[in-house]
């Protein structure tokens, strides 16, 4: 008996006992080892932890000192942090924590959502162009060659002007360019792993494409997607800022993650506490983010079983 | 043991490292020894020049440039920017200010080519000629015919006495017509052909052939579209440069210290010509020909530019410094940084500190700040509504706490004012209406009609996408929330969207930064009248428009000053745009460079600075005199010889 | 595989053709003019203004006349300097951007893989999580915070290398090692997930039976099939180092091709957009079929028909 059990879905063959064989599913057995890696669930527990402090954290600072994201204090003006602003104050004297927060709430729904749109549009693409391959492969990279080749700038422009400025256009305009790698990396996946012998196997079985590429093969590429959609969201969130430029994004007074950090930046000679916090806010995020893909990653990993 | 003694060590090198090039005075912002030699200066130009071609630059970059290579009539005092004599030794005034007569100098463009009145003429029929394309031809307006050249009007002549009805009506029978302007001094008229671009070509055309050589009235017509030679500027010899304006203009000497009319060397330009090479590469360092204090010797395109002192200058004696590197760096982070180093001896003109910045680099020896000739302002399109009272307008413009803008968000001393003209130019007496008052405004909306029954509807105000515009409209935005208790939306636009959009109309409140092009409160009045190409508000006043006419017929000038505050007066109430401040420039130059001084409208002469060698030997205790020019006596405009 | 790249290569042309046709139309669309500026330009010079660069023409005309002047190389005026062709523009820029991509390449390879290797070989231990994190932060930093950091440590609190500007070798250290450490970051987690798609796989638990030595099983054996997701990056990613980053060359004021991008599309300088679409397509569709040929290359398996 031969590690041939490479595909996730294979049981490994059990000796017939009297107790019935209860089968495992392929989530159900991630999930299990998810459990088990440290690493991985204390990135998940951070998350979910700035997820939930982002969103009611503001409300606990307003019932407590009255501050609001667009609350200015001029004569207050930018200090450092004290015990009164814990991230200290920006150059209108708004509280940087509050508006910490409320650009986390923005960054995490904008950027995690676009990542996840676009990893998902991606890898279907990707999957479908490397495992049909010849001629259709050939067409549909070369789109991607085409859209990607674009002015990015103008096409927002010309998106804002015909559409107008709002939220799902923001998602189109940051899904716009994101999907276009993911694409390419799970294309490349599908070329080589179409030939091995498990999905020779499964063909010859008759099994159907789709089967073979949704049970399959996908599974077995998620590993770099997952890293690529944790290396996307900071992406999401930096151009969310880019955007704001041209007028798309969220407007000032409301605050991004990525527009903080982006003023914080000019003026981290001055104002230090103005880039350190926003940035460790996403640093932090993408931390963990990253550790949880890689426990996700691992968790589904054929050849990690049996290895817990 | 051997661990913690390698650990001391390397602390102690790295701070023997710090400390050992860490900056000069601590007052001062970075090093304060010069890392060249003194017969060399290193400034920032800014952004790359579209045009050091001094008939087609707009820019302020290429405008700095040209100031230093190309020298014009008149030249201004360094400091305080009162017009002396550069090329033009003296003048007289003629036909009540009508008309000037300019004695030039002997002199010879950097090649040895002698220079001549008729390079004048030349120089300015080509920045007016529309075919050469020059963005900033309406600065040559004043010169009589100017503006039917750059229009290409259709002269029509032998009309005798004919009317001006009679005469439209004559020519609107062929073509559609912008404009008539009758000019019995040539016996005739100008045409201005109406329709799209495309159209007026084809009319003109149309118009000339229907024209020339017809019958009317008894009159035979001749009919041709203006050619260069109408411009009033002749040379009658070639130390003599005769020039008629359309109509006195009380600050022409100022106008006659800009970069638009300095000369070009039209021997050059005709040589690439017949070479069947584009014009435009005159500028390039092999080819170019200037006549100014600096030559250009190199120029390494977005890198940076090399001066050299050109000796053929007439007054080359008094140009200090020998070469000057420019640097074109943008970023003004990187300028500073690169000041800090002492890659930079001045951070340039076009670097703007911002604002996060003043606190700290205020309290250094390298800091100074100076007022400008340009107003920060917000358009107001007064057709739309709320927009169209002028109460509700007059009210958002006295609920701003400018004060505390300027304290708090801007930091860089600005002046503040809710007046169209700044306080003090030219000696105008300013309105000095109040820049706060949050009494008046709330009565004057309540007048309007709006309070809690009847809320005001929001209001967008939008900006082009800048971190201190932002900043700004998000302050006042939340001033108007406070004092007036009224929603404003803000929104930033591109600078292109940003630019249509204005003036298609489609807006409410728009930014603007109105720079002055001379020292005169026309130059901010004249915004507002019905035919300023630049007047978004689609607000006129025929009362105000005649004020300002007349008060231009003044010859006395404290009776024009006079017209002109009435003018202002009855505009500001009207509040067609709303004034925040005015602007001020903060530099930083290192203490070793002298002759560098702010003047209002922020232009670097470089003939003037200098290095202080004492400053290689460490730091002086006092201060030496700049050295600039003594100032020029009162009686200018009788064109008395310096 | 010849015929493969050869039917590729020719491919290319009309491929590109597509996408200066579609960028050109989409430039065109959005609102603006080159020629807008807050003071009013006099109708006829405007007048004079279009015509110089073609703009009076229908717009299918200047398509085809663009196309047509492309065919032979010319690629156009620009309208922000209008002294100087496009092509001298790019002539001028792309120098220093190619140095300092190159240069930022070199890094990101060199200690990109390296990370991703080890951490791959070193799953999850110290080393493992010790590169990871190095990695995240080099993500986490983006290059207009990395950069001013680096100009703060190296050049203004001790003075070692210049803050900005171009000149000699000093000015493209932390140019390049800005540009590179994000890359970097992004080639050491590609390549460690590569990686350990494949350190598991039976050639490899054979290798190692056999007794090779852990360094020719990595380097001869692993790499060229865990490389495999790093090398799809690096296609598009080389092609984007090559046109420059906006950013840095801004911060360190490299006087390379970079900023035009931006800055070009800003002024609606639309010659010199595309010109740089060009350029970069040019630059993304030759490294895309490198990359293809890479596969092969790294996987026999890969068959292209």
């Amino acid at each position: 008996m031969s590690a041939l059990g490479t595909s996730p879905t294979s049981v490994p063959a059990a000796a017939h006992t009297d107790e019935t064989l209860v089968g495992v599913s392929l989530w159900k057995d991630a999930l299990r080892r998810l459990r088990k890696n440290r690493m991985a669930m204390a990135g998940g527990y951070i998350t979910v932890t700035l997820t939930l402090v982002s969103f009611l954290g503001p409300f606990l600072i307003r019932a407590t000192w009255g501050y609001d994201y667009d609350l200015q204090n001029l004569n207050y003006g930018p200090r450092p942090p004290s015990a009164a602003h814990w991230f200290g104050t920006d150059f209108f004297g708004r509280d940087l924590l509050t508006r910490v927060l409320y650009g986390t709430q923005i960054s995490l729904t904008v950027g995690l959502l676009a990542a996840l749109v676009a990893a998902t549009i991606g890898t279907v693409y990707g999957a479908v162009s490397g495992y049909v391959g010849g001629r259709v492969d050939s067409l549909m990279m070369r789109t991607v060659d085409i859209i990607y080749a674009l002015p990015y700038m103008f096409l927002v422009i010309v998106l804002v002007t015909i559409f107008g400025k709002s939220l799902g256009l923001l998602f189109l305009a940051l899904g716009l360019v994101g999907w276009l790698m993911t694409a390419r990396i799970v294309r490349g996946q599908m070329l080589t792993l179409k030939e091995r012998e498990f999905v020779v196997a499964a063909r010859g079985l008759g099994v159907r494409g789709w089967t073979i590429l949704s049970r399959h093969l996908i599974p077995n590429t998620l590993g770099p997607i997952i890293v690529y959609f944790t290396l996307t969201v900071p992406t999401m969130i930096l151009q969310e800022a880019f955007l704001s430029f041209l007028g798309l994004g969220v407007q000032a007074p409301r605050p991004s993650l990525g527009a903080l950090i982006n003023d914080g930046a000019l003026h981290m000679a001055v104002f230090w506490w103005e880039l350190v916090f926003p940035g460790s806010v996403m640093a932090t995020l993408l931390f963990s983010l990253n550790f949880l893909g890689d426990g996700v990653r691992d968790a589904l990993d054929p050849q990690m079983r049996g290895r817990t | 043991m051997r661990r913690s003694a390698f650990a001391l060590l390397s602390v102690t090198l790295v701070v023997s490292v710090v400390s050992g090039c860490t900056r000069g005075d601590s007052n001062y912002y970075g090093t304060v020894e010069p890392k060249h030699g003194p017969d060399e200066i290193w400034s920032n130009l800014g952004p790359e020049p579209e045009y050091i071609d001094p008939g087609k630059s707009s820019d302020h970059t290429g405008g700095t440039v040209i100031i230093n290579l190309f020298a014009g009539l008149l030249q201004p005092h360094p400091a305080t920017l009162e017009p002396m004599p550069d090329l033009a030794q003296s003048w007289d005034v003629a036909d009540e200010g009508k008309s000037y007569t300019f004695h030039l100098r002997p002199t010879t463009w950097s090649d040895g080519t002698p220079l001549t009145a008729a390079d004048f003429v030349y120089s300015w029929r080509r920045i007016l000629d529309p075919s050469t394309a020059s963005k900033y031809a309406s600065f040559l307006y004043p010169v009589r015919y100017g503006e039917m050249f750059n229009s290409r009007a259709v002269l029509v002549k032998g009309l005798g006495s004919a009317t001006e009805a009679d005469f439209k009506v004559l020519v609107e029978k062929t073509v559609p017509v912008d404009s008539l302007r009758m000019a019995p001094e040539l016996d005739g008229a100008f045409v201005l052909v109406a329709g799209d671009d495309d159209a007026r070509g084809p009319a003109r055309e149309k118009l000339v052939r229907a024209l020339q050589g017809a019958s009317w009235s008894g009159h035979t017509l001749s009919a041709s579209v203006v050619t260069s030679d109408i411009v009033a500027v002749r040379a009658p010899d070639p130390l003599t440069l005769v020039v008629d304006l359309e109509s006195p203009v009380p600050y022409i000497l100022n106008l006659l210290c800009f970069s638009a009319t300095m000369p070009v060397p039209r021997h050059v330009l005709e040589r690439l010509a017949s070479e069947k090479k584009s014009t435009d590469l005159w500028t390039r360092p092999e080819y170019i020909v200037s006549n100014g204090p600096y030559r250009l010797m190199e120029w390494r395109f977005r890198n940076y530019m090399l001066l050299e002192k050109n000796p053929r200058y007439w007054d080359a004696a008094h140009v200090r410094t020998q070469r000057i590197r420019w640097n074109m760096v943008e970023s003004y982070n990187t300028i500073l940084n690169l000041y800090e180093a002492g890659e930079l001896d001045t951070i340039g003109n076009t670097a703007n500190i911002p604002a996060e910045f003043m606190d700290t680099l205020r309290t250094t020896g390298d800091f100074a700040t100076a007022p400008l000739n340009t107003v920060y302002f917000y358009w107001v399109n007064t057709k739309a509504p709320p927009m169209d009272d002028a109460r509700v307008r007059n009210a958002l413009r006295l609920a701003i706490d400018r004060v505390s803008l300027v304290t708090h968000i801007t930091r860089g001393g600005q002046v503040p004012s809710s007046d169209i003209v700044p306080d003090g130019l030219a000696g105008y007496a300013g309105l000095k209406s109040p820049v706060f008052d949050p009494e008046r405004a709330r009565k004057l909306l309540a007048e309007a009609g709006y309070g809690p029954n009847k809320p005001l509807p929001t209001i967008t105000l939008t900006y082009n996408t800048s971190e201190g515009h932002k900043q700004i409209a998000e302050a006042i935005q939340a001033q108007w929330k406070e004092t007036l208790g009224i929603p404003v939306e803000i929104e930033n636009q591109e600078w292109n969207v940003y630019l249509r959009n204005l003036k298609s109309h489609n807006f409410q409140l728009a930014r603007l930064g109105w720079v002055g092009d001379y020292p005169d409160p026309f130059t901010y009045l004249e915004l507002l009248t019905k035919n300023s190409g630049n007047n978004h508000s689609q607000w006129s006043d025929p009362r105000y428009e005649d004020l300002l006419r007349r008060a231009n017929l003044k010859t006395v000038k404290s009776e024009r000053m006079a017209l002109l505050r009435e003018a202002e007066a009855r505009a500001v109430e009207q509040a067609p745009l709303i004034p925040v401040y005015v602007y001020t420039r903060s530099e930083l130059t290192k203490p070793y460079l002298m002759g560098d001084v702010i003047n209002f409208e922020n232009r670097h002469y470089l003939k003037y600075w200098w290095i202080d060698k004492r400053w290689y030997d460490g730091v002086p205790t006092t201060r030496l005199d700049h050295g600039f020019p003594p100032r020029p006596k009162q009686l200018m405009a009788a064109g008395e010889a310096n | 595989m010849l015929r493969f790249a050869v039917r590729r290569l020719l491919g290319l042309i009309p491929t590109l053709l597509i996408i200066v046709v579609v960028s050109f139309l989409v430039i065109r669309l959005a609102p603006g003019s080159p020629f807008a500026s807050e003071r009013g330009i006099p109708p006829e010079v405007l007048v004079d203004l279009k015509a110089k660069y073609g703009f009076d023409r229908p717009l299918h005309e200047q398509l085809v006349n663009y196309v047509w002047r492309l065919m032979r190389g010319d690629l156009g005026l620009s309208t922000k300097y209008p002294n100087r062709t496009v092509n001298d523009l790019i002539a001028d820029g792309l120098p220093a951007t190619l140095l300092l991509g190159v240069c930022a390449l070199a890094w990101a390879l060199f200690l990109g893989i390296g990370a991703g290797i080890i951490g791959a070989i070193r799953q999850n231990t110290g080393w493992d999580y010790g590169f990871m994190t190095l990695a995240m932060v080099g993500i986490s930093l983006p290059t207009f915070v990395l950069g001013p950091v680096l100009v703060l440590i190296f050049a203004l609190t001790v003075y070692v290398l210049p803050p900005a500007g171009w000149g000699d070798l000093r000015h493209v250290v932390l140019p390049a090692l800005t540009l590179g450490t994000a890359y970097a970051a992004y080639i050491a987690r590609l390549t460690r997930a590569g990686m350990l798609e494949v350190v598991r796989s039976d050639f490899v638990r054979t290798a190692r039976a056999k007794g090779l030595p852990e360094h020719t099983i990595v380097f001869r054996h692993m790499l060229r099939g865990g490389l495999l997701p790093v090398v799809t990056y690096l296609g598009p990613a080389t092609a984007h180092l090559l046109v420059g980053s906006v950013v840095v060359e801004k911060i360190f004021a490299t006087p390379g091709i970079g900023p035009y991008f931006v800055d070009a599309a800003f002024n609606r300088d639309y010659f010199v957009v595309m010109g740089i679409v060009v350029l970069e397509s040019s630059f993304l569709l030759v490294m895309n079929l490198l990359v293809d040929l890479a596969y092969g290359f790294m996987d026999p398996r890969i068959r292209y028909e």
